[in-house]
């Protein structure tokens, strides 16, 4: 401490001027202290009469003016929650006014209905008695939902806002208090997660007859429906309840409603007409609601004939006529020497304006390369066999029904949009569940496409990507497609019948199984096996989640995704994710066992298929339930 | 009680001091704070338990009552909402005519410097050097361990030289 001298001698200066401004000791005060005890003290200055006055005048004038509020409040309704009660069951009556108008309406549609089901059970149909009958429990059904539906609202109008069991009327405070008590208490609905998953109900409508394998359909504005029926070469009508059925092409050559010779896609045009093609002129038919030829339409592009029949071919938004491209080929000519080429490996996506004859590329999608093998066949002719590799991710491609064109990437399931104002975007990675393959996965992935192409050859070709040329004059052999392709009434998948030259046919269906499980066609001019069919490149790291004719548009503005993959399937039912307009998927739909999409209508309607190939299938007709929330 | 009165007496001039070091040098804040004190300790709501000196209980009572009055006028001023005016921080020593006169220039540096220092510092500082405690009996006053006031010594000692100097060497370039 030595060395703090200078240190304590400054602070010893400030004591001493401290000392100099020091006040007295204050005795009087302490003895004035200790006379007074410190709670007198703490009162007076604390508790004055001053300060009693001032506390009460202040809950006189809080008890006037809560008074006058309340008064107020009571008499005038104005914050009153009776008052508000009031606006809230008028606003009610104005909304429900529309809904008690829709129930008249569906009221006199059900009498409709009931009369017309009256008439034919007197008309002693039996065949269709037992429809009718399901039809009558389903129309009592909804005559008793339209009921209660009323006298819930003869009830809201007629009785007031339920009120707290105490008797508060009069207090609109205390009413009000406790309507937001009562509110807060309600339980509130927990937030869901993930997509949720729909089970498509089961059918409620089918029809008697059967098909050999249906390529789409169009639903009228009317509720009645045209049937592609492509193997047996037939377009049916049937009214809205499937029951009746008029042929309105069928496979009778040289007569004005021949079918044709190939089997062709209903491709949706305007309002409820659809374009179909006539191969030997080229040019594609319209045909209207009732399936009758109105006129006849040429294709800006001759040659595009065939790949307009080839894919989900649609009209945009514009009334421009979308569908899939031939994929680029090397050159026509085929040689003749058993050789392999290789072709592009995406297929272009075109717009066909068909007022100013314009045609332009709006996107690709992606095929794997192509492999084509030309060589003698066992009977000495020539045949060309198509394979594609598939083991690589493909892209997929629909036309919305409000024009919007999605392409759906398969390498990373993301969907590009073309929008219908012409704007292009591309909306975020959809939800899948990627399985990674490891080594091992992918040798025995790629063995056993060997051995199941080395086992599709030696049967004759069926369920393979292929083509075949048969020789001039030969008889057709190119059977119909498979009873259910996947596809939608858009048109589907159609075999792209190629003529080259006048004389050679080409045959081509798709190596994915058809939806359903329906086996290709067998050929019956078998090659020799080829052995070295797929040079399978290398296996992606993770499976591919889509295959060829994956997609499907509805008729609601979505797009349904069939993914190759899906845990939901619990007996091999077909799950789809539907994606809205704005690329969400908002739901995932599960389709009744054995059954696979041939069409939609507009309000969540569904066409299936069931049955099998050696009996015939039939069509079905299901809605979705109604959704919770819009998918917009 | 009379014993108690002669105490508060003989500590009285002590106590004043270490009232103004409390109030930051403000001699009217330091008698209020200082008779404040007094009746606490004489109406027993302070008791002195004999456990240390009655100095040391005497000046944290001191220190509390000016830690509460301080407390208070912060909530006066901000309940009065004159902290949103604005208001330079103001230097512990008044620089009102009076104190220029009364106070020389030795001591105003003084202050000024104990102004800079953290208020442990200046409270450690103050009671050693000011009061003449102990370290062990300071940090009985402020109610920290004596090696943590021992740590404020040390280092508040270093700065106020620092502080000191400087102010020292300024005015020497001034001149």
């Amino acid at each position: 401490m030595q060395g703090d001298d200078d240190l304590r001698a400054r602070f010893r200066s400030l004591a001493n001027e401290d000392a100099s401004g020091e006040p007295p000791f204050p005795r009087e005060r302490i003895d004035a202290a200790r006379r007074t005890p410190h709670a007198s003290r703490a009162f007076r200055a604390w508790y004055s009469p001053g300060g009693f006055a001032l506390a009460g005048a202040s809950l006189v004038a809080a008890a006037i003016v809560l008074a006058i509020g309340i008064v107020l409040g009571a008499n005038t309704g104005y914050a009153s929650a009776r008052l508000a009660g009031d606006r809230q069951r008028d606003e009610m009556a104005a909304a429900t006014s529309e809904v008690k108008r829709q129930i008249t309406a569906m009221r006199a549609s059900l009498a409709r209905v009931r009369s017309d089901l009256a008439r034919r059970a007197r008309n002693g149909d039996d065949a269709t008695r037992a429809s009718l009958v399901f039809a009558e429990s389903e129309l009592r059904s909804m005559e008793a939902s339209a009921e209660r539906i009323d006298l819930d609202l003869v009830d809201r109008r007629s009785t007031p806002a339920p009120l707290p069991p105490m008797q508060l009327v009069g207090f609109p405070v205390k009413r009000a208090l406790a309507i937001t008590c009562g509110a807060l208490a309600q339980p509130v609905p927990p937030p869901k997660q993930g997509v949720p998953v729909v089970d498509l109900p089961a059918a409620t409508v089918m029809t008697r007859e059967t098909f050999g394998g249906i390529l789409g359909l169009r639903q009228s504005s009317d509720g009645s429906v045209l049937v592609n029926d492509a193997a047996r070469r037939q377009i049916t009508l049937f009214d809205t309840t499937l029951a009746t059925s008029t042929v309105v092409m069928d496979s009778t050559p040289g007569t004005s409603t021949s079918y044709g010779q190939f089997a062709t896609a209903l491709i949706p045009f305007l309002g409820d007409s659809s374009l179909f093609g006539d191969r030997p002129t080229q040019t594609m038919l319209v045909l209207d609601g009732r399936g009758r030829v109105a006129r006849s339409l040429a294709l800006p592009r001759r040659l595009d004939f065939f790949a307009v029949n080839s894919g989900p071919s649609a009209m945009d938004a514009e009334g421009r006529l979308v569908y899939r491209g031939m994929r680029p080929m090397p050159g026509m000519h085929m040689p003749l020497a058993p050789q392999t080429m290789g072709l592009a490996d995406s297929i272009p996506i075109l717009r066909a304006d068909l007022d100013f004859r314009r045609i332009d590329t709006i996107g690709r999608i992606a095929r794997p390369v192509m492999k084509v093998m030309t060589q003698p066949t066992s009977d000495g002719k020539i045949g060309s066999l198509w394979t594609v590799d598939p083991l690589q991710s493909v892209d997929e491609w629909a036309v919305l029904s409000n024009g919007a064109v999605a392409f759906v990437r398969g390498h990373d399931y993301h969907v590009d949009w073309i929008q219908a104002g012409g704007s292009a975007m591309a909306t975020p990675k959809l939800p899948f569940d990627w399985k990674r393959l490891g080594d091992d996965d992918k040798a025995r992935v790629t063995d056993s496409v060997r051995a199941g192409q080395n086992a599709l050859l030696a049967n004759g070709y069926p369920q393979a990507e292929y083509g075949i040329f048969n020789p001039c004059g030969a008889p057709a052999t190119n059977g119909p497609p498979p009873g259910a392709t996947g596809r939608a009434g858009n048109g589907g998948a159609p075999p792209a019948d190629m003529d080259r030259s006048g004389c050679a046919q080409v045959i081509q269906t798709s190596y994915i199984p058809a939806v359903g499980g329906v086996p290709a066609r067998a050929i019956s001019q078998a090659l020799p096996p080829f052995a070295d069919l797929i040079r399978a490149g290398p296996v992606a790291d993770y499976r591919a989640p889509i295959g060829i004719n994956s997609t499907l548009a509805d008729r609601d503005g979505n797009l349904w995704i069939l993914p190759r993959l899906s845990t939901l399937s619990k007996n091999g039912e077909l799950v789809y994710d539907v994606v809205n307009a704005e690329g969400k998927l908002f739901e995932r739909v599960r389709l009744p066992a054995g059954r696979a999409i041939a069409g939609f209508g507009k309000g969540g309607v569904v066409y299936l298929t069931s049955g099998d190939r050696a009996s015939g299938f039939h069509l079905e007709r299901t809605k979705l339930p109604p959704r919770a929330t819009s998918p917009k | 009680m009379a014993d108690l009165d002669e105490e508060l007496a003989r500590h009285h001039r002590a106590s004043f001091g270490w009232a103004l070091a409390c109030c930051r040098w403000d001699p009217a804040a330091a008698e209020d704070v200082l008779q404040t004190a007094y009746l606490r300790v004489i109406d027993g709501r302070a008791r002195f338990a004999g456990e240390s000196e009655f100095r040391a209980f005497l000046f944290g009572v001191i220190r509390r009552t000016a830690s509460e009055a301080r407390r208070r006028r912060a909530i006066r001023a901000t309940l009065s909402l004159s902290v949103l005016r604005h208001e330079p921080s103001a230097p512990s020593v008044p620089h009102t005519a009076l104190g220029a006169i009364i106070r020389d220039e030795t001591s105003r540096e003084l202050i000024a410097a104990l102004g800079q220092l953290s208020a442990r510092q200046r409270d450690v500082l103050h009671l050693v050097f000011y009061q003449d405690f102990t370290i062990a009996s300071a940090a009985d006053v402020l109610g920290v361990s004596v090696g943590s006031a021992r740590v404020h010594y040390e280092r508040g000692k270093a700065q106020l030289r620092r502080i000191l100097k400087n102010e020292t060497n300024g005015a020497h370039d001034a001149r």
